[in-house]
């Protein structure tokens, strides 16, 4: 049985699919987008974050810490991030909830145990399960091994995904996997390069494969001013020639992240944007909606 | 003429502050008040009925009054109620008083009223009937435990007989019944008292109607006069004779301590007056809207107290639920006032549309958390464990804050006393005193434990005896009612008093019920597991230890507080031991409350809502093994303690859905509070349709709420000038936030800070 590597599970969430839903955050990303809102679901391995503004002095987690990443200097609580072995013990003492793991491993039972604790709100409301992330198919077997449990409970299931990954990946996955959540985030491949770190060609090339295998997907574009505001046409004109295209949200991008990147001791690359507008949204939807697409404002 | 309202609007929202008394047409304020002390001291010796009715006489006949030509509705009479600040919700939030006679005094001013004549003789009655229990009474509430009380506050009058019948047909009722009795030879000596009651009290209100009408004739508004005009001689007929005849009878009842904690079921009570306008063209439904807002307008302008309920929909005899347009209309004049006075009852059953559930549901986001959710499947099978069959039950009507009763057949007394029950953990500990003062209350046990079954054996011991007494003082109250509190005003509109010759609290109604409610659920549980794994089970502390801990508040043992604090094992996450815990001690307390037999020949209903009790008593009760400071409130209703809920709304609904609703007559709302970015957009509306809707299927009686962040809370605490209208829900009624004392924002923002629903 594969272990999966997860961020966290977010219960009520209603913006990840159809419905009342449970979302699980998994661990890892291919991309590094510069608006990056889950910086804690960047990196494979796993990490601490630690708010220095939480902490109460309990001294609990230095008790506990075999590997001394904790430690007190001036009566002030230092962490060493290159000492820590990622064990989590000083996580589960920590009286005033300053530390956080990102990264617990969990077996797809375990997984499916969490994610079906809400199991009755998803039938009357039409929801279900979302793997999102990270990339989930950056986990792609663990992936495999837990839709198969959900889809034997008979819950329904969505899959967010950045879509860069292989074919082989999505193989594993697409038979298990009810709707695509699928972002998109430029179709000019340059400025996808430029902002992500990556090529959008196998995203382009997935998304298309999906569509000819007849699952529905709901695509969504992070709109970010100035940075991918004039990708619409382009995109819109991409969708526009496949079948199974559902809804197109766009997600306006919110500049919210900045302390989770501090409490990780992550460089901060977010774009100092302001969040699009109103009327800026509802132009980016008319133009999507000009191509035959139901396109939507993610605030709707 | 019915028109006007927003141009009107100034001259409406300040009417009861700012009134304009014809100072020609009665005594004003003061003389009545000591005219009125005179004229009780005069007739002291009459039976207590007709000393009500007398003095209810005395009142309407001689307090001035007051048309408002800016209205469409009558009803100003000087009682010398000051609605600046007494009929305000922050003098009651703020109330911490010993004795329930000073809470009538403090946060009504009705130093006039016959409420007064309530409060004198609640205190010489009882003092001389049962003085042991008075004082007993009144030390319980001192330590924090709570109070009993023959409720005779929250009532529900029959409105299909007051609209059936109207004022004059009601009076017609009562000479008729007992010329009939009389002539038969079947009239007793205190039947006849009674009758004469009722015959008194209903002339005095056609006659003050009467008064009404001559002081409307002195300005040019026909259709006020005419509705006045009519309503002396006959039931109402139109929608505007309906609303006119609900706010004066709301008004003339509550001139008693009694009060009419529901209008009824409006969308249905008034459906058919509404079909008559408008199939008849008397009324354009614009007009109904506008007539609307005149009537919800006057309870907001009159602040009346913790809110004036009103219900709608609720099931049809055949079985299905139904909403209809009038049920629309309403909701959206409420919508559009954005008050939070009158407050909204809704009764739910699956057949509701979802166009009704999502419009409710986009009135709650908007921030009008006033609206209350009740589950009519909980309610009948509630019912159907007091043996009263469904088809009885299908015409309850939620009253108060979220209680049902059966309208016209049951008085259900629905808040007898609220319990603290988390002092029973603390005598327990102490071996029966209160932590703070010592007093002793109740019995003797053990003061220390050498194992937690002991421990625990002690609570169920303490527990059983808390009960017990607040049963015995209830039971020995509320036999005192007919020397204390009859009403005949309230009886004369129930059809079975009227047969009977009986008083609504004193075995007139078919059912007379008694109500008990429990709350600090969680305090107790998250306490009992604590005391399990600090003393017990890891040893971190003796017994004697915790005793010490306890009574210096936690000072000298702040980490293992901090520890006790931040352990996962608690109540309301949807974990099995500690929601285990709460199920034994619930289907204990029910298994003791519900059913029992009261003095009244009716029975004990059993509810787990605190109202804001868990606040006053909090304040009195010494710290708590869970971590809880002394003073600190405790938990309320069946929530988790305010910041032990990590795990979100949906894990604290399953946590709550363990529990036999069915047990829950005398209700529980489960307070929801959601971050408004998680139910934005129509996705949002429809999952908060489908919460509720999963939430009832499973068998949960009620649900309160607020879509909220702790942002803004914090925001409206720093700047409260900018945030007048931010409403919330707090208990069993909504406030302003900016209204409440620091202490209970805190204690909502700490509980908004906690419902993250990530793990």
């Amino acid at each position: 049985m594969t272990k999966g590597r997860i961020v966290g599970i977010k219960r009520f969430e209603i913006h990840d699919g159809d419905g009342i839903r449970t979302t699980l955050f998994l661990k890892g990303c291919p991309l590094k987008c510069k608006w990056c809102h889950n910086p804690e679901a960047i990196s494979s391995k796993s990490q601490v974050a630690y708010l220095k503004e939480k902490c109460i002095g309990c001294g609990e987690c230095v008790s506990v810490c075999s590997a001394h990443a904790h430690s007190f200097f001036d009566g002030k609580h230092v962490y060493d991030r290159n000492r820590c072995v990622h064990c989590g013990k000083c996580v589960d003492v920590c009286l005033g909830d300053a530390l956080t793991l990102y990264g617990r491993e969990i077996s797809p039972k375990e997984a499916l145990k969490l994610l079906t604790e809400d199991g009755i709100f998803y039938n009357s409301s039409g929801g279900g399960v979302t793997l999102s992330g990270g990339e989930p198919l950056q986990q792609a077997d663990f992936c495999m091994e837990l839709l198969k449990l959900l889809k034997t409970e008979g819950i329904h299931t969505a899959i967010d995904t950045c879509g860069f990954a292989g074919k082989s990946d999505i193989d594993k996955i697409i038979d298990d996997t009810d709707v695509f959540l699928y972002d998109i985030k430029f179709y000019d491949n340059k400025k996808h390069i430029q902002y992500t770190g990556r090529t959008n060609k196998p995203i382009i090339e997935n998304l298309k494969y999906i569509d000819i295998k007849g699952k529905p997907v709901e695509v969504r574009i992070p709109l970010v001013s100035t940075i991918n505001d004039d990708q619409m046409e382009p995109i819109g004109r991409f969708l526009a020639t496949l079948k199974h295209i559902r809804k197109v949200k766009l997600l306006p991008y919110y500049n919210f992240s900045s302390s989770k990147y501090a409490a990780l001791e992550m460089e901060n690359m977010l774009p100092a944007v302001e969040t699009p507008d109103d009327r800026q949204i509802t132009d980016a939807v008319g133009i999507l909606k000009s191509f035959g697409l139901n396109a939507i404002s993610g605030k709707e | 003429m019915v028109n006007g309202f927003y141009d009107n609007r100034t001259h409406l929202d300040k009417e009861y502050e700012y009134p304009n008394w014809n100072e020609r047409s009665g005594q004003d304020a003061d003389t009545l008040s000591r005219n009125l002390k005179a004229f009780v001291d005069e007739h002291i010796d009459l039976p207590m009925p007709l000393l009500r009715a007398k003095a209810f006489d005395y009142l309407l006949a001689n307090a001035q009054i007051e048309i408002n030509p800016h209205n469409i509705f009558a009803d100003k009479v000087n009682l010398g109620i000051k609605y600046e600040d007494s009929a305000g919700q922050e003098r009651f939030f703020d109330e911490d008083t010993t004795d329930k006679s000073i809470k009538h005094e403090k946060s009504a001013s009705k130093d006039i009223l016959t409420a007064n004549l309530y409060m004198r003789f609640n205190k010489e009655v009882q003092e001389r009937e049962i003085p042991v229990e008075y004082q007993r009474n009144i030390q319980a509430e001192s330590i924090g435990i709570g109070t009993a009380w023959a409720d005779y506050w929250h009532t529900l009058p029959d409105w299909n007989e007051i609209l059936r019948l109207g004022f004059p047909g009601l009076l017609k009722r009562a000479e008729d019944i007992k010329a009939e009795k009389s002539s038969d030879g079947e009239l007793l000596p205190e039947q006849e008292v009674y009758y004469e009651s009722v015959i008194i009290s209903y002339r005095a209100i056609v006659s003050f109607i009467r008064r009404l009408y001559e002081e409307s004739l002195c300005y040019d508004i026909p259709q006020y006069s005419g509705c006045l005009r009519h309503l002396m001689h006959h039931p109402p007929e139109t929608m505007y004779q309906v609303l006119e005849t609900s706010y004066l009878f709301i008004t003339l009842l509550e001139i008693g301590v009694e009060n009419g904690r529901s209008l009824g079921i409006i969308d249905h009570l008034y459906y058919p007056y509404f079909k008559a306008d408008i199939g008849s063209g008397r009324y354009s439904v614009e007009d109904i809207r506008e007539m609307f807002r005149y009537f919800f307008n006057k309870f907001n302008a009159a602040k009346r107290f913790a809110a004036q309920p009103l219900a709608l929909c609720g099931t049809t005899p055949d079985g299905t639920g139904t909403d209809n347009d009038l049920t629309f209309l309403i909701l959206d004049v409420y919508g559009e006032l954005g008050h939070l006075n009158p407050k909204i009852q809704l009764r739910y059953n699956p057949n509701l549309s979802d166009q009704l559930m999502e419009k409710v549901s986009g009135l709650i986001r908007k921030g009008q958390s006033s609206i209350v959710i009740i589950n009519d499947e909980a309610v009948y099978r509630g019912y159907e464990k007091i043996g009263i069959p469904r088809s009885i039950s299908a015409g309850y009507v939620p009253i108060g804050c979220y209680e049902p009763v059966l309208m016209g057949k049951e008085d259900a007394m629905i808040c007898n006393a609220f319990i603290n029950i988390a002092k029973a953990v603390e005598f327990a500990i102490t071996g029966g005193s209160d932590i703070l003062t010592g007093e002793l209350f109740g019995m003797k046990t053990p003061k220390n434990f050498k194992t937690f079954e002991g421990f625990y054996k002690a609570f169920y011991e303490h527990l059983d005896y808390l009960i017990d007494y607040f049963v015995d003082n209830i039971d020995k109250q509320t036999r005192l009612s007919m020397q204390i509190n009859p009403s005949p005003v309230l009886s004369g509109t129930i059809q079975s008093c009227m047969e009977r010759g009986k008083d609504y609290f004193s075995g007139g109604m078919q059912y007379s019920n008694t109500t008990i409610k429990c709350y600090a659920l969680a305090t107790t549980v998250d306490s009992i597991l604590a005391v399990k794994k600090l003393v017990f089970d890891e040893k971190l502390m003796s017994f004697s230890e915790l005793q010490e801990a306890l009574r210096n508040d936690w000072k000298g043992y702040e980490k293992i507080q901090l520890m006790i604090k931040h352990d996962k094992n608690k109540y309301g996450n949807n974990r099995t031991e500690p929601d285990n815990l709460m199920c034994v001690i619930f289907n204990h307390l029910s298994g003791r409350i519900v059913g029992r037999k009261n003095a009244r020949g009716g029975v004990y209903r059993f509810g787990c809502d605190s109202i804001h009790t868990s606040a006053i008593q909090g304040k009195k009760t010494g710290a708590t093994p869970d971590g809880r400071n002394a003073h600190e409130p405790v938990s309320k209703n069946l929530c988790a303690v305010s910041g032990m809920e990590r795990n979100g709304v949906t894990a604290l609904m399953q946590s709550i859905l363990k529990l036999d609703h069915d047990s829950l007559l005398g209700s529980e709302p489960l307070d929801y509070i959601i971050h408004p970015s998680a139910v934005q957009g129509k996705a949002g509306l429809k999952a908060m349709n489908a919460m509720f809707r999963t939430y009832f299927a499973k068998g949960g009686i009620a649900l309160q709420g607020n879509i909220i962040n702790a942002e803004s809370l914090l925001e409206a605490q720093k700047n409260p000038q900018k945030y007048q209208n931010l409403q919330v829900r707090l208990c069993g009624w909504n406030a302003y936030f900016v209204d409440l004392t620091f202490v209970q924002q805190n204690e909502f923002i700490k509980q908004t800070q906690s419902m993250r629903s990530t793990i």
